[in-house]
């Protein structure tokens, strides 16, 4: 059978041809991509996290690490029933030898009546926040990468509903959006203490031209918390952004005088402001200040740092696993310490060369000054092929946050293809 | 009895012609809108960006619009833009990534879609909600029709939009920025029948003297007129916007 066709033609005679039959929705949908990354590392080995991730095997002052990975994603609807799901895999190599992995990283099966209510239950990634780094009031997902924010980030088992209304005058929107996360042995083991389900809810209004967001989260698995974020455009290509969550009976691990885990905060704020400034040249500017209250002073840092290294000097395995399973939420993070400072400028398309965006971006830990640099370029030669070209450079000196990193350097390049 | 019937026509032909003549130009520009888009719509369009190598990027789109200012479009195609959805309400612009958080704010400088198209004319408005005229030009078979932003958050500071008088629609729209440099040139081609009352040129295609060689062509293949509910231009549906295709 022909394919129903529209054709519409210029006055250069140039015909232009529209599959009709490819615009009909048909009930199911499968898509993903396939990806390949290889990454060098350039090691310190003097640095703390080296001597705590190598006690296994040593990979030297450079070692390579291979990732092959693919992404499928499939929905079917009918009606008001919608039942989807992401699925990631791979192989990965490293110094270590090859590791296999497969993640259903998101699936819901969802009732959506209308278009003012919805119904979700399944594994869900929520994406609260304004913030481009970091999220603090991202109370029911996983933290983002934040070398990497723009990652999609694996969900949690739970529920939710969403009502959303819309008004005229200054309150355009209102939707609410509560949450039920469950924890047990089995299921959100590592979101928290089993054995609670835990209810969360967030209240976003566009008001007065502003995105507000007003979240709570109850439930014993974590502390309970609360928080409000904000954005708006100052002017159409100036938009200033801000979060910030209190958070009530936090307790935040810290290494101290070999004591491992150690509660030492009852209530602690996190808040993050940010700015994204387009100039006319097209170069976007993202700035965020981020101030965690819960994270580790820099002496609690250094202690942890000298303790390491005391360890890999008397060459004691059980003191280093015991430090590497302390760090765990804390130093061992990428972003352990109280305040950083992000910056990300990219390029779309620069002196004509299409298809091309430069960028770099920088953390730096505004308490001892250290940072990281990450110079990239983002390609695209043909379409649904992405390829990414990036170097990362930790600049520090001993005792700081990223001078205390594995790597001195970086170097990554991937390729993905969307199907 | 020939000249009752020709006085009869030059009568109506009198009773008639200043009643055009007096049409003012924002009543043009009103009209002009309406032809283009009904009030509320569905569109499946596609997007082409051409290469001075003559290669090209496809882009396929379904959009909603409601009223003066509500605006959401769905990438259907091709699979790395899949499922990424923006929204325009009034001077109010996101972009919805899967992948990424939250729909990020955007400006209507920017393109997702790369080439000469910027999120204005992807996301565009009706004309006289963006703009007054400032002077009307009749030049016999067209009106040109100079037009001024009504505020600076608009993406051209000046338009000067050559309108066919007997269609009303645009023929070609030349866009300025406040400096007085030309930015670009849109050009409506290939008059269609889309049923329900619309008819409508089915091609606009751009280029721009900023990028020489390079050419972009919004192909429209389906517009409806449609009653679309308000929440379906909020922030929190675009991950559900594809369920109202």
């Amino acid at each position: 059978m022909a394919a129903a066709l529209a054709s519409a033609r210029t006055a250069h005679g140039q015909d232009y041809e529209v599959d009709l039959d490819g615009l009909e929705k048909k009930p199911f949908s499968f898509g993903g991509f396939v990806e390949a990354e290889p990454i060098l590392h350039v090691n310190d080995l003097d640095a703390a996290l080296y001597q705590l991730r190598t006690t296994n095997a040593d990979p030297g002052r450079a070692s390579g690490e291979i990732g092959l990975g693919s992404r499928l994603e499939g929905h079917f609807e009918k009606g008001p029933v919608y039942l989807g799901g992401r699925l990631e895999g791979g192989l990965g190599w490293d110094h270590l030898g090859w590791n296999a992995q497969l993640d259903l990283q998101e699936g819901c099966l969802s009732f959506n009546p209308s278009v003012s209510f919805g119904l979700d239950a399944g594994k869900l990634v929520n994406k609260w926040g304004t913030g481009y780094f970091r999220n603090p009031v991202s109370f029911v997902d996983r933290p983002k990468d934040p070398e990497d924010p723009q990652e999609a980030l694996e969900g949690f088992y739970g529920a939710r509903a969403e009502l959303i209304k819309s008004f005229t005058g200054p309150l355009q929107t209102l939707a609410l959006t509560p949450v039920l996360l469950p924890v047990t042995e089995h299921v959100n083991a590592d979101y928290g203490q089993a054995g609670h389900l835990n209810v969360a809810a967030r209240l976003y209004l566009l008001l007065w031209d502003t995105d507000t967001d007003l979240v709570v989260l109850g439930g014993a698995s974590r502390p309970h918390a609360l928080g409000l974020d904000l954005a708006r455009n100052i002017t159409s290509n100036f938009e200033v952004h801000g979060e910030t969550a209190w958070f009530v009976d936090f307790g935040q691990g810290a290494a101290s005088a070999g004591d491992g885990l150690e509660p030492i905060r009852s209530a602690e704020n996190e808040s993050l402001v940010g700015l994204r400034y387009l100039n006319r040249h097209l170069t976007t500017f993202i700035v965020e200040y981020y101030h965690q209250g819960g994270g580790l002073r820099r002496d609690e840092a250094a202690s942890f740092y000298q303790e390491v290294r005391e360890a890999a000097a008397d060459d004691d395995p059980t003191a280093l696993e015991e430090l590497e399973a302390a760090a765990g939420d804390s130093i061992g993070t990428s972003l352990p310490m109280t305040d950083y400072l992000y910056l990300r400028i990219f390029q779309k398309e620069p002196l004509g060369l299409i298809h091309l965006t430069p960028g770099i971006s920088s953390i730096v830990n505004l308490i001892d000054r250290s940072f990281l640099l990450i110079p990239e370029l983002q390609y695209s030669p043909v379409t649904n092929l992405t390829l990414r070209l990036r170097a990362a450079g930790m600049v520090g000196r001993r005792d700081s946050d990223f001078g205390e990193k594995r790597d001195d350097y970086r170097f990554e390049l991937r390729g993905r293809f969307f199907f | 009895m020939k000249i009752a019937c020709l006085s009869f026509f030059i009568s109506a032909a009198l009773a008639w012609a200043p009643t055009v003549l007096a049409q003012s130009g924002d009543e043009i520009l009103l009209q002009v809108d309406r032809n283009l888009m009904p009030e509320s719509l569905q569109a499946y369009r596609k997007l082409i960006n051409i290469e001075p190598d003559g290669s090209q990027r496809e882009y396929t789109l379904f959009t909603l619009k409601k009223g003066n200012d509500n605006v959401v479009s769905l990438f259907l195609a091709p699979a790395s833009e899949q499922g990424r959805a923006t929204l325009r309400l009034g001077d109010n612009m996101w972009l919805y990534i899967p992948d990424v958080g939250r729909p990020i704010r955007i400006t209507s400088l920017q393109s997702v879609v790369g080439g000469i198209f910027n999120n204005s004319d992807i996301m565009r408005l009706d004309y006289h909600v963006e703009y007054g005229v400032a002077e009307l030009e009749d030049t016999g078979s067209r009106y040109v029709l100079s037009l001024q932003a009504r505020s600076s958050s608009v993406a051209y500071d000046r338009l000067r939009m050559t309108v066919d008088k007997q269609a009303l629609v645009p023929v070609e729209i030349e866009c300025y920025a406040a400096s007085g440099m030309l930015i670009k040139t849109l050009r409506f081609e290939d008059m269609k029948d889309f049923g329900g009352g619309i008819r409508r040129p089915a091609v606009v295609v751009t280029d721009s003297p900023l990028h020489e060689g390079y050419r972009s062509v919004m192909v429209f293949a389906r517009i409806e007129a449609r009653e679309i509910p308000d929440e379906a231009f909020t922030q929190s549906f675009l991950h559900r916007v594809d369920s109202l295709r």
